[in-house]
């Protein structure tokens, strides 16, 4: 199918956008969803997804745990690939990491059980061993994450792993990836205004909560958990260490901007999708201008950067 | 295991991920004593992007320098730690939220020059990914000599500056004190992570570099507190994990291959692992061991307490082996038999005898329990129906220079709460 | 009915002060001061009659029930440092976290409860600030926020962390204001005091406290030279010593 974003400059990406929306909303006949508005819908719901568990992540100090689960989830990706293809594939087929069936269960088992392993290796080493936090996550993280490494060389019997681990591919992404980003999105959403109130509390004043009768641990497990599962929607798209700006910048840049919570929430997803938007529609014309692929996910984090940064540079300027 | 260091193809890379392991080792122990472990990780995938602009200026150039992309590393991961400090201090950051800013933005920056030569430049993009996980086997000879260089500038950095460094992490308050610039020495401890940062970015590859960091000055805190053996073992440790690590990785390496960069970060793992169970000071096992033997000296003291008492109630120190273990409640045969192995009592057929040796050391005991009721009673003001089972604990654990404090502070007490006398103090 | 009942309350803890078989009972409608040295174990006998220390030993009361089901029956008010004020909230979500302890999850704020924030706002003179971010607050008005909070509970009892230490003393003269009118209204309240000032002013009862229970009682017969000197002079060195040294060797640590 022709792509009719194909040569398409940054303007008039958003006039095709435009274009084909209204025709969507008043057309009976069924669309084709195009590559660019597949990417751009997977962006826009994996990047709301992370900047609502992201500002827990950042108000709770616990960023650094995110970065440990985003490396983690490596080992437990591969494992859950195995698992599939132990029950499902017939015997010698090649592991493949591209036709990963993204519906799959596995892969969320894998996302979750390695959190868990991580949040439980970090708490022994650090108070059975009596040895610092962030050492414990370094360590931790660092190991697992060389593990995985040898796991997937080993089993995809190529010397080198590719950026895209780190990086991700948007265009390889297929609609199965679109309905997994979309539900982990309403489980997100669902799951963070249901536990609102545990969470604000938590992350707020831990002895209040306690008095509440709220455990602060699960509240931390519920945490990275929320964090692994919208870091396997994200993995293919924008990779998972990409994934770590989508998680962390949003809130740092509406927390400069609202004295509010929930406000801040708000603005962090709307943050994350005016990036999104930006970002393909960058990516887009970069391509039809200079006939260069960028990675989209790269120039998306790179954006929310440069915006940080501006929103930084501006408020001091008011405030001094 | 020679021809690593002999072979033509071999050496560089076994000896430059030697050195490179070594200088994360002993820098890294900075680091980790002053908690502050992850800064390596933010400075490390902030390097990234300066290795994506050299390598390409350096393809502009026409240049073949392995130099120019480590320059870039260097110049890179030093703007990132500027930006983290900046963010803590003028924006109010918190320190993780700005580690983890910078560490994904830098990354995120480097990964779009590299896509951008993707396709048209699959060798220069295969050279960029080499450095995302480390490739150890291009190394060449010139690089081990760089290396060289640069472990030489740091260690001597590092022994021009050592006593206000151990200071600032020994006591900082003391180096406020003393006039010593806690925030100088900082910054030369991350200004010689970089570098070293810099020098393992080839073996490792940017987003393991920080295991090494951490790793073996983790491992060595677990064997001493002193920061010169820490430094002297955490470098070892690091060299021996680059040694291992290239050596397992070639060696296992037929049909499937094992990257260099994550088998050196499980032999540092192996390591810590190993030390974590077998340090004498820390170790699982000698905290097992220490603990079994502990529980053990206590019930053979209570065995010996009982027969203490059996010999002042009943003015004898031969009793039935019967009526022992009806008192005692428990099992006889291992205490009985420790107790009579140290000299304490002498067993015949049925009967358990009390050495003299070991009336003294009953009658030590509980002078020590009586003392410390007294201490309860009187100097705590606890009820004197409430002091038993502290005493019952204590009196394993008082220590003679306890004891000595203890009768000073109560004045040499001759009777316990219950109207019993205490002993008086015996040498043992 | 005794308003709060402590038994045999024993903690050691690897970083906080021991606190050794604490006893005592307070009656309904006191103003109760907890004063002791540096190292005392002050903050943490409040902290372990709310379980929120780990305990060796010990049972609460409060009006005769177990403390496990009275929960919602008190109001605790912990140290300024508790907390992080640079958290996006405004004083008046600040002062709503009060009701969250009696009502559900996903019930939102009604407006009876939004009626009471106002008022408890306004007992302690920060009506003006309710819109207000809480990082733009003094060291005093923060206090008092809290304790707009621990109003808005509606407890029996009140157990207040160093409550004016590092105010102002506006701030002072609210709160204890605020603290009589609640025992006018037969509350109990429990105070850790910072100092010994003005104790005889503000308290009722007075509890001395390091590591044992030195005394509790009416100001005027327990707040006298005598015991005073003994609380402050009494040094569980020994003690603390001691204590830890079990606990290492129980772990099978190596004695340093």
């Amino acid at each position: 199918m022709h792509n009719p974003y194909w040569g398409n400059t940054f303007f008039q990406f958003f006039e095709t956008l435009f274009v084909r929306l209204s025709l969507f909303c008043v057309s009976s006949t069924p669309m084709e969803l195009a590559a660019d508005e597949l990417q751009l819908l997977v962006l826009v719901l994996l990047s709301v997804t992370a900047a609502l568990i992201g500002t827990f992540f950042v108000l709770r100090k616990m960023t650094m745990l995110a970065n440990a689960l985003s490396h983690t989830i490596l080992p437990g990706v591969v494992l859950a690939y195995l698992a599939y293809h132990y029950f499902h594939s017939p015997v010698g087929e090649a592991f493949d990491f591209s036709h990963l069936l993204p519906s799959d269960i596995y892969l969320l088992v894998g996302a979750l059980g390695s959190s868990f392993l991580t949040m439980f290796l970090i708490r022994f080493v650090a108070s059975g061993l009596h040895i610092k936090e962030d050492a414990a996550i370094g360590m931790i993280f660092t190991l697992l994450f060389a593990l995985g490494i040898i796991l997937v060389t080993a089993l995809t019997k190529s010397a080198h792993i590719g950026a895209e681990l780190l990086m991700g591919n948007v265009d390889a992404l297929s609609l199965g990836d679109l309905s997994l980003a979309w539900g982990i999105f309403v489980a997100t959403v669902g799951i963070i205004v249901l536990a609102w109130r545990p969470l604000f509390l938590t992350s707020f004043d831990p002895l209040f909560a306690k008095m509440c009768g709220i455990s602060n641990e699960k509240m931390n497990y519920l945490v990275m958990a929320l964090g692994s599962i919208a870091a396997i929607g994200a993995f293919r798209a924008v990779g998972v260490l990409l994934f770590l700006a989508f998680l962390v910048t949003p809130p740092l840049i509406a927390r400069r901007l609202t004295h509010s919570l929930v406000a801040m929430a708000c603005i962090s997803c709307l943050v994350g999708i005016i990036a999104s938007l930006v970002g393909v529609a960058l990516s887009r014309h970069i391509l039809s201008f200079y006939g260069q692929a960028l990675s989209t996910a790269g120039l998306i984090v790179t954006i929310l950067a440069l915006a940080f940064a501006a929103i930084c540079a501006i408020s001091k300027k008011k405030a001094g | 295991m020679i021809h690593y260091f002999t072979d033509p193809v071999l050496s560089a890379p076994t000896i430059g991920s030697m050195l490179m392991c070594l200088l994360a080792g002993f820098v890294g122990t900075f680091s980790v004593l002053l908690k502050r472990s992850l800064v390596g990780e933010a400075l490390s995938h902030a390097s990234y992007p300066g290795v994506i602009l050299g390598l390409i200026i350096a393809k502009l150039l026409f240049v073949e320098n392995q130099l120019i992309p480590l320059v870039g590393a260097a110049l890179s991961s030093l703007l990132g730690i500027y930006l983290i400090q900046k963010l803590v201090w003028n924006y109010k950051i918190q320190s993780d939220s700005a580690l983890t800013f910078v560490l994904a933005s830098f990354f995120g920056v480097a990964l779009v020059f590299l896509s951008s030569v993707q396709t048209s430049y699959p060798t220069l993009y295969r050279e960029m990914q080499s450095y995302l996980f480390g490739q150890a086997a291009t190394q060449t000879n010139v690089q081990v000599v760089l290396y060289l260089v640069l472990t030489g500038i740091v260690l001597t950095g590092t022994l021009l500056f050592y006593r206000p460094i151990k200071i600032v992490i020994s006591d900082p308050e003391y180096a406020q004190a003393v006039g010593i610039n806690r925030h100088q020495i900082y910054m030369l401890i991350w200004a010689i992570t970089v570098l070293s940062v810099v020098v393992g970015i080839r073996s490792l590859g940017v987003v393991l570099m920080s295991s090494m960091l951490i790793f073996p000055a983790v491992t060595s805190r677990l064997w001493t507190e002193k920061l010169e053996v820490v430094l002297l073992l955490a470098s070892l440790l690091g060299m021996l994990s680059g040694f291992f690590g290239v050596y397992m990785s070639h060696e296992m390496s037929h049909a499937v291959s094992f990257p260099t960069g994550p088998m050196i970060v499980v032999c540092a793992a192996l390591f810590f692992i190993l030390s974590a169970i077998f340090s004498p000071k820390q170790g699982l096992l000698f905290r097992a061991i220490r603990k079994f033997s502990f529980e053990k000296r206590c019930t053979e003291e209570n065995l010996l307490k009982l027969l203490y008492k059996c010999s002042v109630e009943k003015n004898a120190v031969q009793f039935s082996c019967d009526e022992i273990a009806k008192r005692f409640q428990a099992s006889l045969w291992q205490p009985l038999g420790a107790l009579e192995r140290k000299g304490w009592v002498k067993r015949a057929e049925d009967s358990i005898e009390l050495t003299p040796s070991g009336m003294l050391w009953g009658r030590k005991i509980v002078r020590l329990h009586r003392l410390w009721e007294v201490y309860l009673v009187e100097y705590c003001e606890v009820g004197k129906d409430r002091v038993h089972p502290s005493a019952e604990a204590m009196e394993h654990i008082i220590t003679p220079e306890i004891e000595e404090e203890l009768e000073v502070l109560l004045s040499h007490p001759t009777v316990d709460p219950h109207k019993q006398p205490i002993p008086p103090h015996e040498v043992v | 009915m005794k308003a709060l009942d402590v038994q045999g309350l024993t903690v050691h803890y690897h970083d906080s002060p021991v606190l050794w078989d604490i006893d005592f009972a307070i009656p309904q409608g006191e103003l109760v001061g907890i004063v002791g040295p540096n190292g005392a174990g002050k903050s943490t006998l409040l902290k372990a009659i709310l379980g929120l220390v780990p305990t060796v030993s010990g049972a609460c009361w409060v009006d005769g029930k177990p403390l496990s089901q009275m929960r919602a029956s008190i109001a605790y008010v912990p140290q300024r440092e508790a907390v992080d004020w640079d958290f996006p909230i405004t004083v008046e979500q600040l002062v709503l976290m009060g009701s969250y302890q009696r009502s559900r999850f996903l019930m939102p704020v009604s407006k009876k409860e939004r009626a009471r924030a106002i008022e408890c706002l306004e007992k302690v003179g920060m009506k003006e600030y309710k819109d207000r971010q809480i990082s733009q607050l003094s060291g005093g008005q923060q206090q008092r926020a809290f304790l707009a909070r621990a109003l808005m509970q509606d407890a029996t009892i009140y157990l207040l962390d160093e409550p004016l230490a590092g105010v102002d003393h506006t701030t002072e003269e609210i709160i204890i204001d605020l603290l009589r009118e609640l025992v006018r209204q037969k509350k109990t309240v429990l105070m850790v005091h910072h100092d010994l000032n003005k104790v005889e002013e503000y308290f009722s009862y007075v509890l001395l406290l390091n590591v044992r229970l030195i005394a509790l009682g009416p100001v005027g017969e327990v707040f006298t030279r005598p015991l005073i000197d003994k609380t402050y002079r009494k040094n569980f060195a020994l003690m603390d010593e001691t204590q830890k040294l079990l606990s290492t060797k129980g772990q099978g640590e190596r004695v340093e």
